[in-house]
């Protein structure tokens, strides 16, 4: 089977899901409980994306190039919590970064 | 990518089907929460916006869909995010593939994905019940890291939308 089928199949499943649940909450109502726990989708989707990208990444580097990116990750979180703006947690992070690691 | 590497061993359509839906199944929670507000949309316009469903889409949207304003104007927020999402994100996959392989390691670009998800994420802990979702999310995330095809991302937001909710009733 060629691969280009697999993919677009893989497309369509992944759209299936996507539309399939936009449309199972058009037609079905929920409990208001259920509805108001959708405002913590978000902050747990990222936080769980965060996680999992830290836990990836870091056993996969040295220790010294892990702690400093932990200390970059720290202050861009600092640096982001103030300003509450994610290009500025960035702009500050990688140079944060790379002097750290510079340093170790 | 989880695609590709099957496809790459030659995994047939059935397991790659399968298993994109595992690594897809997270997508299923900020659908689900733009469907609520998308019941009186029109058929078509759902139909095209689910296609652009991703978290950092839903973030940005997020928070406009609690504020004031009629469906219609949140409906062109949207439409106007995904837009520039989605330029956004052909552009960037095409400059990578492109430049990525020019890039000295040095520059330890892979830590811009954290970083960018720091900066996300901090705007949205605007309560004690939000920081819990996240903080429920991030650790169960690293427990579950190593779980098969990102399926622990999927259950690891379950848990902090879980969380999120249980600290609610207490208080």
């Amino acid at each position: 089977m060629s691969a280009l089928i697999i993919v677009c199949a893989a497309a369509l499943a992944c759209y299936a899901l996507r539309f399939g649940c936009v449309l199972a909450l058009a037609y079905w109502s929920v409990p208001p409980s259920l509805e108001q726990a959708v405002r913590f989708v978000a902050p747990a989707s990222i936080g769980a994306l965060l996680g999992t990208t830290v836990a990836t990444q870091l056993p996969a580097i040295g220790t010294a190039e892990a702690l400093a990116r932990l200390g970059a990750f720290c202050i861009a979180g600092v640096v982001g919590a103030r300003t509450r703006n994610a290009v500025t947690a960035i702009a500050v992070g990688m140079p944060t970064l790379w002097a750290l690691t510079w340093i170790s | 990518m989880a695609a590709i590497e099957l496809i790459d061993v030659g995994a047939g359509l059935m397991v790659v089907v399968g298993t994109v839906l595992v690594v897809s199944a997270r997508l299923a929670l900020p659908a689900a929460a733009l469907g609520t507000h998308w019941r009186d949309a029109p058929p078509r316009w759902r139909a095209m916006a689910a296609a652009f469903i991703v978290e950092p889409l839903y973030v940005v949207v997020a928070k406009r869909y609690e504020d004031e304003g009629t469906a219609a104007e949140k409906r062109k927020f949207y439409e106007g995010a995904a837009a520039v999402l989605w330029l956004g994100w052909v552009t960037s996959t095409a400059v990578g593939i492109l430049v990525g392989g020019h890039v000295p390691k040095a520059f330890a670009l892979d830590a811009m994905m954290p970083l960018s998800l720091i900066g996300l994420l901090l705007p949205m802990l605007r309560d004690r019940r939000s920081v819990v979702a996240a903080a429920v999310g991030m650790v169960a995330a690293c427990v579950l890291a190593a779980a098969p095809n990102g399926s622990g991302v999927v259950l690891a937001s379950v848990l902090g939308v879980v969380g999120a909710s249980v600290w609610r009733d207490r208080r």
